[in-house]
């Protein structure tokens, strides 16, 4: 997942080198606007043919085998990006922006854009997916990832369903990863990198297949995270709450271990809760 | 035969040095209700997977009205008209029993939805209503296909494959596990199936009873090979199918 930014990388670099010059400033307010909008249009455009390729090339490969031939392909990707000299090698790509735009001239106006652009394109996102889920290819999608025997044995193309919901959510990724160049005028190949995307993978163990889920986690550990960093769990100040501070990464990863341990009990807490539920509408006077 | 439906011919799948199926030759012609039976591991699995595209065999040919079906992926195989169950039935588990019905339905030119090809509202009720068996079988719709009883889980399962349409349709052990009124039930869904729609049927089972009342033709297996083929009575009166299969009975 994270190495589709840095694939997208490479195809607006390109672009980028027309409308910022990677040897000048950027002198016009209009280079700056049009930046907004090209950056992630290419970068989404390339991740798209990054994911395409990916998706084509592994296409026999299943399940883990699927998921660690993509996490190497990512590694390539970040080696490729960190070697080519006109993506700024391993100190990675730089937007020399000027004084005279936008986002030096109309600070408040400018941050506003862009976040609008990212909500605007995070809703239409989730709306895109909402449309999908109530569509027979959504239906056949659910399907293929519930079983995917008995999709092939009902006429279900489920792996050609899944490519293309892959090479849609590439370009999704290369979209932000564009925007995310624009906004920080910087990119270094090294933060895509297989250590940089395993809080991703724990968010995405962690909530299992349900959206909602994903995104508790995903909320939860950056709180925890956070916590630990700002030594904020009642040990402020203290060498323990120091040391904690520093071994967050070790938290993260005792973390990681343990939803895979208890992964089939996080399964079944839905039904837990869904039985507890029942058991104490029983218990409530009056009940049948 | 140029009237078969489906027409299977010297069909062989080793798995190493086991022969699972050896030289197997069958034809199943329109509107038929064909029987497979034998002990375990006779090789009647391995015989509805390869003729599914689950499993390739080493030689042979598979045709459904005239169509090579080996070396097709299953999900062409279906399409084409090979409907399929399994011996543990295998459901989506989080989508409901209509959704099973309206994600086996085949859409478009090729088969298969366009991306935005939306679901119209009530479709999914009229789809259970107009299926054969999902109507005869179910009072109403559960929740969550994960949520059902064994025996209509296969029930279930069964009507999914009907909805692809299907010219021949296999079942693998399609009784097993149910309790007699779900048998009686699964019988009358299948002789509909084979009066009213004219689907040929395959059908694997160990409940020669149930064998007995559903089918008008058996073929009888041992170690992969066909031991007696013909009328049900006569094959289950065949006396190599006694030895291998039925047993004598002691007193």
């Amino acid at each position: 997942m994270h190495y589709i930014p840095l694939g997208a990388t490479a195809a607006l670099a390109a672009v980028a080198a027309l409308i910022f010059p990677a040897d000048g400033a950027v002198a016009s307010a209009g280079a700056d606007v049009a930046g907004l909008v090209i950056l992630p249009v290419a970068g989404a455009a390339g991740a798209v043919l990054a994911g395409w390729i990916t998706g084509a090339s592994l296409r026999n490969m299943r399940g883990d085998y699927f998921a660690a031939a993509t996490l190497i392909l990512s590694e390539v990707f970040v080696l490729l990006a960190a070697n080519l000299d006109f993506l700024g090698g391993a100190l990675g790509f730089e937007l020399r922006v000027s004084r005279e735009s936008l986002r030096h001239t109309h600070v408040d106006a400018w941050n506003a854009a862009v976040l609008t652009l990212a909500a605007s394109a995070n809703a239409a996102i989730w709306l895109l997916a909402r449309r999908l889920s109530s569509t027979r290819f959504g239906l056949q999608l659910e399907a293929a990832r519930d079983n995917p025997i008995a999709a092939a044995a009902s006429g279900i193309e489920g792996a050609h369903h899944q490519g293309r919901v892959f090479v849609a959510s590439c370009g999704f990724a290369g979209f932000a990863g564009g925007l995310f160049l624009y906004y920080t005028a910087n990119i270094v190949p090294n933060d895509f990198s297989f250590v940089s995307g395993l809080p991703i993978i724990i968010c995405v163990v962690l909530g299992r297949s349900s959206s909602v889920g994903t995104a508790i986690a995903t909320v939860g550990l950056y709180v925890a995270e956070a916590a630990l960093q700002l030594r904020l769990l009642g040990l402020f100040g203290s060498r323990i709450g120091g040391t904690m501070a520093e071994m967050r990464g070790l938290f993260m990863a005792i973390v990681l271990i343990l939803a895979v341990l208890a992964g089939p009990a996080l399964h079944r807490l839905p039904f837990a809760a869904a039985f507890l539920r029942t058991a104490w509408k029983r218990s409530q006077p009056g009940a049948v | 035969m140029p009237s078969d439906i489906l027409h299977v011919e010297r069909l062989t799948v080793a798995f190493g040095g086991l022969t699972a199926v050896r030289d197997i030759s069958f034809s199943a012609g329109p509107d038929q209700l064909l029987g497979i039976i034998g002990p375990n591991g006779s090789g009647k699995t391995t015989l509805l997977d390869c003729l599914s595209g689950f499993r390739r065999p080493k030689k042979g040919s598979v045709h459904l009205c005239g169509i090579e079906l080996l070396g097709k992926p299953p999900q062409e195989i279906s399409r084409l008209g090979v409907g399929r169950t399994f011996q543990t039935p295998r459901l989506f588990e989080s989508l409901t029993p209509a959704e099973h019905l309206l994600v086996a339905q085949r859409t478009g030119k090729s088969g298969q939805p366009g991306l935005f090809d939306a679901i119209p509202p009530g479709a999914a009720l009229g789809i259970w209503n107009a299926n054969a068996v999902a109507s005869v079988v179910f009072g109403s719709m559960p929740e969550l296909a994960g949520k059902l009883p064994f025996g209509q889980r296969r029930l279930l399962e069964l009507a999914r494959a009907v909805e692809t349409l299907p010219k021949v349709l296999l079942l693998d052990e399609p009784s097993a596990g149910m309790n007699d009124a779900e048998t009686e039930v699964l019988l009358q869904a299948l002789r509909m199936l084979h009066r009213d729609r004219g689907i040929t049927i395959i059908l694997v089972d160990h409940n020669v009873p149930f064998v007995r009342a559903a089918c008008d033709r058996l073929i009888a297996m041992d170690a992969g090979q066909v031991i007696a083929q013909g009328l049900p009575d006569a094959v289950l009166s065949d006396s190599k199918v006694v030895d291998v299969y039925l047993g004598h009975e002691t007193c």
